[in-house]
């Protein structure tokens, strides 16, 4: 589905971090295969950190964070936001939504437009879409997109094929009008592969039981309970490869560009192997596509691409306007692009959340 | 280099990337007739096979192969055009 709107920017980004460090070397005794396949494996998937929050933490806390560090840089002001919108699958509670946690806690204005949307990997690009579909419609000036996740506290210690990657993050985003042209947008869907990417218990559907915190083995020898985040790697790298370069080939025929006119590619990153398949894919130099926030800060799904901005690009978006194309892939299944110039920054950064006592 | 020692060098990094040597490698052999070859241990493999023959499989060729055998013709096909 292809969308295109216009003069929007994205102004500020603040990622928040856990402060802890988990080491993958650290843990290899705790998975069920050799320690040397699994040092193999870590050095060709580029394991090695990943931040990791507290049992206690939640998103809204780092949200909080960061939008208080905005303030506090006079890049906003509470009384100018007109939404909060909140893409995410680590909500603080089943009820409230996290976006009213937000609002009463700044005491922003009755009528700021709250609203939390679920998304997972592919939620950074929905939440940008759901922000100037906001805009166009109210005529909001300045919306407050929030995504996030804590979902190493779902993910069972033993299983290989998912502890490794997962690592927790907030980003907290400004989007305000601007005078930067076209803002062109995809997005597909395939519902028909839900369960690659899913946490089958702990919902209203599957309620948490002793049972459901069990683990099992699978075909290959690694283990995991109905309780933990499950992803289908071959299944989603399979689909990944499938639909994502002919969509942003798509997108990018739609915008005018090329591989050459796009400063920088900023994708959602999995794992390094399948962010670097997937520029290889596309034939897209290894300077304009990043592969390394799993390997330093693990994979937060909704705040990865915010975190690949600010890590990699951070400095050189605060100083000049860049084309770029974001793209989001996974849970859903789902997959989208979108493709802009953005302006210069206001701030671009990652702070490491403070814990007061 | 013939296809049999191709073979014989996929053999060498399955065994390397399994851990385990307890399997017969012949032209015929498919993947899920090797205990531990699974997807992470299909990456691992195949990204040994591109280090070791200095070559790069696109999503096309990751696909393309039931058998060791098809396996070793897409190493050879890409080697010739070097």
């Amino acid at each position: 589905m292809n969308r295109i709107f216009s003069n929007k920017r994205i102004s500020a980004i603040v990622c928040v971090l856990p402060e802890k460090i988990v080491r993958y070397a650290d843990e290899l005794e705790d998975y069920n295969f050799p320690v040397r396949q699994s040092e193999m494996l870590g050095k060709m998937m580029d394991y090695n950190t990943r931040r990791q929050c507290e049992p206690n933490d939640s998103v809204s806390e780092y949200a909080i964070q960061g939008i208080q560090r905005l303030i506090d840089q006079s890049v906003i002001r509470p009384e100018e936001i007109d939404a909060i919108v909140v893409a995410s699958s680590s909500q603080d509670y089943i009820m409230p939504s996290v976006s009213y946690l937000l609002q009463g806690h700044f005491n922003l204005r009755e009528d700021v437009y709250c609203c939390d949307i679920v998304q997972q990997c592919g939620g950074y690009q929905f939440g940008l879409i759901q922000s100037f579909m906001l805009m166009d419609t109210f005529g909001f000036r300045k919306v407050l997109l929030v995504t996030g996740e804590m979902t190493s506290k779902k993910v069972g210690m033993h299983d290989r094929n998912a502890r490794p990657i997962i690592g927790d993050a907030v980003s907290v985003t400004v989007i305000e009008p601007a005078d930067n042209g076209a803002i062109y947008t995809d997005y597909r869907n395939y519902g028909q592969m839900a369960d690659a990417i899913m946490i089958p218990a702990g919902g209203l559907k599957m309620p948490s039981t002793p049972e459901t915190a069990i683990e099992t083995k699978d075909a290959s020898g690694n283990l995991r309970a109905l309780d933990h985040f499950y992803m289908d790697g071959e299944g989603v790298f399979n689909f990944v490869m499938t639909h994502v370069p002919p969509m942003i080939t798509d997108v990018l025929a739609q915008s005018g560009d090329s591989i050459d006119s796009i400063d920088y590619f900023m994708f959602h990153q999995p794992n390094k192997y399948m962010v670097d398949r997937l520029a290889d894919e596309l034939e897209i130099p290894s300077d304009k596509c990043f592969g390394n926030i799993v390997g330093i800060y693990g994979n937060a799904s909704t705040a990865t691409i915010p975190l690949n901005i600010c890590h990699n690009i951070g400095s050189i978006a605060t100083d000049k306007p860049l084309r770029l194309c974001l793209s989001g892939f996974g849970g859903g299944l789902t997959c989208n692009a979108i493709v802009f110039t953005n302006p210069s920054m206001d701030c671009c950064e990652i702070i490491d959340f403070k814990r007061t006592l | 280099m013939t296809k049999q020692e191709i073979i014989h060098k996929i053999e060498e990094i399955v065994a390397t990337s399994l851990n385990h040597h307890d399997f017969v490698m012949t032209g015929n052999t498919k993947p899920e007739e090797i205990t531990g070859w699974d997807s992470m241990a299909n990456a691992m493999i195949l990204t040994a096979i591109e280090q070791e023959f200095s070559v790069k499989f696109k999503f096309s060729d990751m696909i393309a192969w039931k058998t060791i055998g098809d396996l070793a013709n897409i190493v050879i096909a890409k080697v010739e055009k070097l």
